[in-house]
């Protein structure tokens, strides 16, 4: 290990981000030296860390400095086999997709952001799974966030892009407050942040607290990582570059959720079996987004939505084999990180074959392509790579880890479970043909016979050409990594031979053979059953399964509607409500006037009435009538000259003694409620 | 006891002038009711007790009372000298048309001095 | 040893300054040239002289430790002391007299360049400015109820004059309600104070605490408790006594919302703390954390959700304001060393977070953006003005590592470990409308198209104070052991909690 490594790994990108703008001066050359180097280093840091875990070497595996020493929390770094594989997958995926932008990015205006908030982004992501206690953690993890909405945002003066960048920032808020409240629970019953003394005091932790701690945890990680309910974030966040995208879905951001899952597992050790439904919860999470993410996948018109929602689906089956950890075996542990590394290479590659695509054609719509196979051989080339890998055809490395997540699945005993993931896997095959066959196979369109086409530069295939080779060999080197990671797993390749493999294949070609028959034979009879038969299927997949509008309507509306109501309640309400509490004591007091009393009993029934529905509704204009109403009763003709203050935007010196009166009367009444008990 | 009545009884017609009446004048007529309900109870309390900090203390709080309703007069002088009235709600009403005449136009003269 | 006249000494010097600044702004004003280097130097050596015997009293404070958790210190000698103001010096009035002179600093310095220097009544606006913090630090330093009222008063009234400068219907009218709101509020205090006094025949706040304990019947203290607990609460807008905040700082200029924001505000926070903690620390002399929890739950809700309905942005800041009342008292109502850390640290956030947002407003305003819908596309017209407004912005909404995060985390944290779960539950779900709006506000600023795209020249001077308080709240978001340390010795004085 090199000196510090496991600090400057982190600290080199986040500060070395602050001086881009200051090298972006000396020119753009100097500006992308700086940056590829930076990120270079970041690698060598990393890497140098690998021998140590390996061998099982290490002396001291954290080390500490003081940070805000009157509440006892010190910064520092956690190293062990999971923090460390993380940290090489994201420097090292972060160098190649710095390397990538040089190509992709060139000639864009405000690249000195850029390259900010790339290394910004890389740095903290690294802090983040380095980080030895859950503040520092905290404070990483929410980096994340800003540098990824910032990222999203890149093309600021595109309103699309700006409106997904707040999508994003706030759906992954939700999360964040989660984890927030789990961080805090945790430090309320263990008083310490770090992970040492988590793990050694972890026993004390009461079932309740524990359950509480882990599911909002997973709340956290279910927000961060785009899993069902809160996944609509990810599609819109292929506003992105390109480039970012890869890096957000490869190895930053969407990852955290599932560092953060493993992470729990070495945290609270076996207690994490004993928390009732915490590992079924994070298995069916797992598995019905990765059904979901597939079927979506298959609809979208969008080339980019392809690996979006690929990714979305990916990440369910990592989850799944996370939540499939058994008493006896921590495989399903093993298999979901495994996967995950699988993952960043072919959904990396996906998106660098993608990005070039875009690049040349300048539209994202599949619809519109078609016949870029002679075009584009080696992208066709590597889109091959992608899908072998992606469905997990043998040898490709994810064959290997979804064979294993399926073997840890059927240890559960579940197996409607299995049959999930099974269905999901088919749909995968299905979405990454029909994807194929629309950009590549069929016959050039209209649209793309006016167009100059050309292969992608240089320099973005390059990072393509090692993204390739690695998605194709890493499976050979799961035993390796099973090793690195101190788990006893073993990956046979003799496996390739089995049974499993067989029900795999068939299982592929369930989903395959349909969609080869629609896009590609264009057979009648599919096109009139998906026309007619699954016609609601059709539509309720076009909505994305209505989780947009369902945030949209009830949730974004919902609260505009009540803040708009107590806006009014501030302009009228606010005002006339303690106005005619008031008036009506001194009223009372004064020895009844004939009048008011005539119209409370006159009026009272249709009041209550009034007053109900206007609860059940909750409108506006049924709260229009509810103040009216008031407004009636009290009857009084000052007051409804005051209906003139609608209109003024500042409340009346009365209505605010009235106000401060009523919270007089609160104040009272609480004091006999908690005081004289 | 009767004292207690008495202030409790200043106290109410204090807050109900508040509550009613519109003319500055007459708001700050309630707000020194008020006032001496509180300090009347604050000496009735402190011979009670037969120690001379009550006393010292009321000395202290009516002046800054006092200092208070002379703002108050203060603002009511502004406020019939410059718009000529001093009903709260013509005030209030007075607010409506006033960004764009008052503030607005002085701010736009700050303005080059600012820049 | 401290002497009385360590401790009036910072005080006397604002209000000596105070004096002296109306004549010498009236002849700087005479002068053709130099006329903003002269004023800089005038104030600079205004605060350099105060902060000196500031200075002075906590070099002492802590050279010699002592055993009490605080020292009083009376005006006249034995016999007579009965009668005098007290001052009492602990940590924590060392702490807080230490922000309220450097906040009050740096926007004062906002304010030399924001109110015009030529234009007529400004000597008496930095005048007032001066006394105001030379009496809010009396404030922070007294001893017993009588001067701690005396001194609060006279710079609640203050402000008044502050809000007043402009002299528009607007502000005529919220100055009118904010002061007929502060004297019902003194009313009720003295009210209050009156019972107190009846009851335990002293002022002092060690005396009447111990009084209060050996008390009981305790039927007397608690209508004492409401009239006083519905004063200061007047004063801190709580809601519902809260209507007049929004008013008042809307009409009032940018520098005057800044500057009450940052120390008037926090102030009423300090008072309300003093006077529920040290006095009627529950639970030996009074129970009242369930009933302030309900009102820190009220206030959050509705401050949040009315400032999520605003059009216009200062009125938003406003009722950001009043939502940190909320997040104030729940850190009040824990009543932990944890708590009370967290509250004296958001003071300091607090105060910086809605003072710098008030500048930036202030500038923005100026250049006659005031709806969200006129903030359209600002973003890219004024860079600079909307950058501080967009951190400030961050900061309330708890995101890391601004400083805003740390005050949040450390009050909700306080609440979870005094078993008011259901109130930390509350207190982050607001903060989740809280990021709500003001994303809002952001999304105006940056995404929408501009009416005109032109470039808006950027007044340098004003953005020098607002990128202060810009640097202090990453720092302190990074780093917050700086303010950390200082607060480290409140706690300890703190025995009687448990």
């Amino acid at each position: 290990m090199l000196p510090y490594a496991s600090w400057l790994v982190w600290v080199i990108p986040t500060l070395s981000s602050l001086f881009v703008p200051l090298v972006a001066r000396l020119g753009g050359k100097a500006r992308d030296c700086f940056a590829v180097i930076v990120s270079l280093a970041a690698t060598v840091f990393a890497f140098s860390m690998v021998p140590d875990v390996y061998f099982d070497t290490l002396t001291n595996p954290e080390s500490t400095v003081p940070w805000i020493s009157t509440l006892g929390i010190n910064a520092g770094v956690f190293i062990d086999p999971l923090s460390v594989l993380f940290a090489n997958l994201i420097a090292f995926f972060g160098f190649i997709i710095i390397i990538y932008s040089l190509g992709y990015m060139a000639g864009e205006e405000g690249l000195a952001r850029y390259y900010f908030f790339m290394l910004l982004f890389i740095g903290s992501m690294i802090g983040l799974v380095m980080s030895d206690n859950f503040l520092q953690m905290f404070v990483f993890w929410e980096m994340v966030g800003l540098c990824s909405y910032s990222l999203v945002s890149f093309w600021y003066k595109r309103p699309e892009s700006v409106g997904a960048g707040i999508k994003v920032f706030l759906m992954t808020r939700v999360g964040d407050v989660c984890l927030l409240a789990a961080i805090a629970l945790l430090y309320a019953s263990l008083g310490t942040f770090s992970f040492h003394d988590t793990i050694a005091k972890i026993g004390a932790v009461p079932l309740p607290t524990l359950t509480a701690v882990a599911f909002l945890m997973l709340g956290g990680a279910v927000a961060k990582s785009a899993q069902l309910p809160l996944h609509t974030w990810l599609y819109s966040a292929m506003e992105a570059p390109t480039s970012v995208s890869a890096l957000l879905h490869g190895a930053t951001m969407v990852k955290a959720g599932v560092y953060l899952i493993a992470r729990l597992f070495i945290l609270f050790g076996p207690l994490a079996l004993s928390i009732p439904m915490w590992l079924p919860s994070v298995a069916w999470i797992g598995a019905i987004t990765a059904f979901v993410g597939a079927t979506l996948a298959v609809h979208t018109p969008d080339i980019k939505g392809v690996p979006a929602y690929s990714t979305i689906s990916q990440i369910g089956f990592m989850m799944a084999a996370l939540g499939a950890v058994s008493p006896t075996s921590s495989q399903g542990w093993f298999a979901g990180l495994f996967h995950m590394l699988s993952h960043a290479f072919f959904q990396g590659l996906g998106f660098l074959a993608i990005g070039g695509i875009v690049h040349t054609l300048g539209t994202r719509d599949m619809r519109l392509m078609g016949g870029l196979r002679k075009a584009m051989p080696i992208t066709f080339g590597l889109s091959i790579v992608v899908m072998f890998a992606r469905t997990g055809v043998p040898p490709f490395a994810s064959f290997f880890s979804k064979g294993l997540i399926i073997s840890s699945l059927w240890s559960t005993g579940d197996v409607l479970l299995v049959l999930t993931i099974y269905a999901a896997t088919s749909v995968t095959f299905a979405y990454t043909l029909r994807s194929i066959i629309l950009t590549f196979l069929r016959e050039k369109s209209d649209y793309l016979k006016k167009i100059h086409l050309h292969e992608a530069p240089k320099i973005m295939l390059f990072s393509s050409g090692i993204l390739a080779v690695l998605c194709a060999a890493w499976g050979l080197l799961g035993n390796l990594v099973a090793k690195f990671m101190h788990v006893s797993v073993e990956i046979g390749l003799s496996e390739v031979y089995s049974s499993s493999t067989l029900i795999f294949l068939i299982v592929l070609f369930l989903g395959g053979f349909p969609v080869y028959l629609t896009y590609s034979r264009k057979s009648v009879l599919i096109e009139r059953t998906r026309r007619t038969l699954l016609a609601p299927l059709n539509t309720v997949l076009e909505h994305g399964y209505f989780f947009d509008d369902f945030y949209e309507k009830v949730i974004v509306k919902g609260f505009g509607g009540i803040s708009k109501g107590l806006r009014r309640i501030e302009v009228t309400g606010f005002g006339r409500l303690p106005y005619f509490f008031a008036h009506g004591i001194i009223r009372i007091a004064n020895g009844a006037h004939k009048h008011v009393e005539n119209a409370i009993f006159n009026r009272l029934p249709q009041f209550t009435a009034n007053g109900v529905i206007s609860l059940a509704h909750g409108t506006r204009e049924y709260l229009d009538v509810f103040v009216d109403e008031i407004l009636y009763i009290a009857a009084n003709r000052t007051l409804l000259s005051a209906s003139k203050l609608r209109k003024t935007y500042s409340g009346s010196l009365q209505h605010f003694i009235a106000a401060a009166l009523l919270g007089f009367l609160i104040l009272l009444i609480l004091i006999i409620a908690t005081m004289f008990r | 006891m009767d004292y207690v009545i008495l202030s409790m009884t200043l106290l109410a017609i204090g807050i109900y002038g508040l509550l009613t009446k519109r003319h500055l004048l007459k708001v700050l007529i309630s707000v020194e009711l008020i006032a001496t309900a509180a300090s009347m109870n604050f000496v009735l309390l402190a011979s009670s007790l037969n120690k001379a900090l009550g006393e010292a203390f009321l000395i202290l709080a009516f002046s800054t009372d006092t200092c208070v309703t002379g703002i108050i007069l203060a603002l009511l002088v502004i406020a019939s000298k410059k718009y000529g009235t001093c009903d709260i709600r013509k005030l209030a009403k007075l607010e409506q048309h006033e960004t764009i005449e008052g503030e607005g136009k002085s701010d736009s003269k700050i303005k080059e001095d600012i820049v | 040893m401290i002497e009385i006249l360590d401790v009036s000494l910072p005080i006397i010097s604002f209000v000596l300054f105070s004096l002296l600044t109306i004549p010498v702004v009236k002849a700087m004003r005479k002068r053709k040239g130099m006329k903003t280097v002269l004023t800089l130097g005038w104030f600079s050596t205004v605060f350099i002289i105060a902060a000196i015997p500031i200075a002075n009293l906590a070099i002492k404070y802590y050279e010699h430790p002592s055993p009490q958790p605080f020292l009083n210190i009376t005006l006249t000698s034995e016999p007579l002391a009965i009668f005098s103001s007290t001052f009492m010096i602990d940590a924590m009035s060392i702490y807080m007299a230490i922000i309220f002179t450097i906040v009050g600093a740096v926007t004062f310095l906002y304010s030399i360049f924001y109110i015009n220097l030529s234009e007529r009544p400004s000597e008496r606006y930095y005048s007032v400015m001066l006394i105001i913090i030379g009496c809010i630090i009396g404030t922070a330093f007294s001893g017993d109820l009588l001067t701690l009222f005396i001194f609060w008063e006279a710079s609640a009234a203050g402000s008044s004059f502050l809000m007043l400068y402009r002299k528009t219907p607007s502000s005529l009218h919220a100055t009118l309600k904010y002061l007929v709101m502060i004297i019902i509020a003194s009313a009720f205090i003295v009210y209050g104070l009156s019972i107190v006094y009846g009851i335990t025949g002293t002022l002092n706040f060690w005396a009447v605490k111990q009084a209060l304990i050996a008390l009981e019947d305790k039927h007397l203290l608690v209508t004492a408790f409401i009239f006083i607990a519905a004063g200061y609460a007047i004063e801190a807008a709580v809601v519902p006594f809260h209507m007049w905040l929004p008013d008042a700082y809307t009409a009032a200029p940018a520098s005057s919302s800044a500057f009450l924001s940052a120390l008037i505000d926090q102030g009423s926070y300090y008072v309300l703390l003093r006077v529920l903690i040290y006095i009627l620390t529950p639970p030996t002399v009074l129970e009242w954390t369930v009933m302030l929890a309900v009102f820190s739950a009220l206030t959050m809700i509705v401050g949040n959700l009315l400032a999520l309905a605003q059009e216009n942005v200062k009125r938003l800041i406003a009722n950001v304001c009043i939502a940190d009342v909320g997040y104030n008292l729940v850190a009040i109502t824990s009543v932990t060393p944890l708590g009370i850390m967290g509250n004296l640290y958001f003071f300091l956030i607090g105060g910086i977070t809605t003072a710098l947002s008030f500048m930036a407003l202030g500038i923005l305003n100026r250049m006659g953006f005031e709806t969200l819908e006129d903030f359209s596309g600002v973003g890219r017209r004024m860079p600079f003005t909307s950058l501080a407004l967009l951190l400030g912005v961050f900061s309330f909404a708890g995101v890391p590592p601004l400083a805003g995060f740390i005050a949040k985390y450390l009050v909700f944290t306080s609440a979870i470990e005094a078993n008011l779960s259901w109130l930390a539950v509350i207190g982050v779900l607001t903060s989740i409308i809280q990021a709500a709006y003001l994303l809002r506000l952001i999304n105006y600023m940056y995404a929408k198209t501009p009416q005109e795209e032109t470039k808006i020249k950027e007044p340098k001077k004003l953005l020098v104070p607002i990128f202060i308080l810009v640097a202090a709240i990453i720092i302190l978001g990074v780093y917050p052991t700086i303010v950390l340390n200082l607060i480290e010795p409140v706690i300890q004085q703190l025995p009687f909690i448990p």
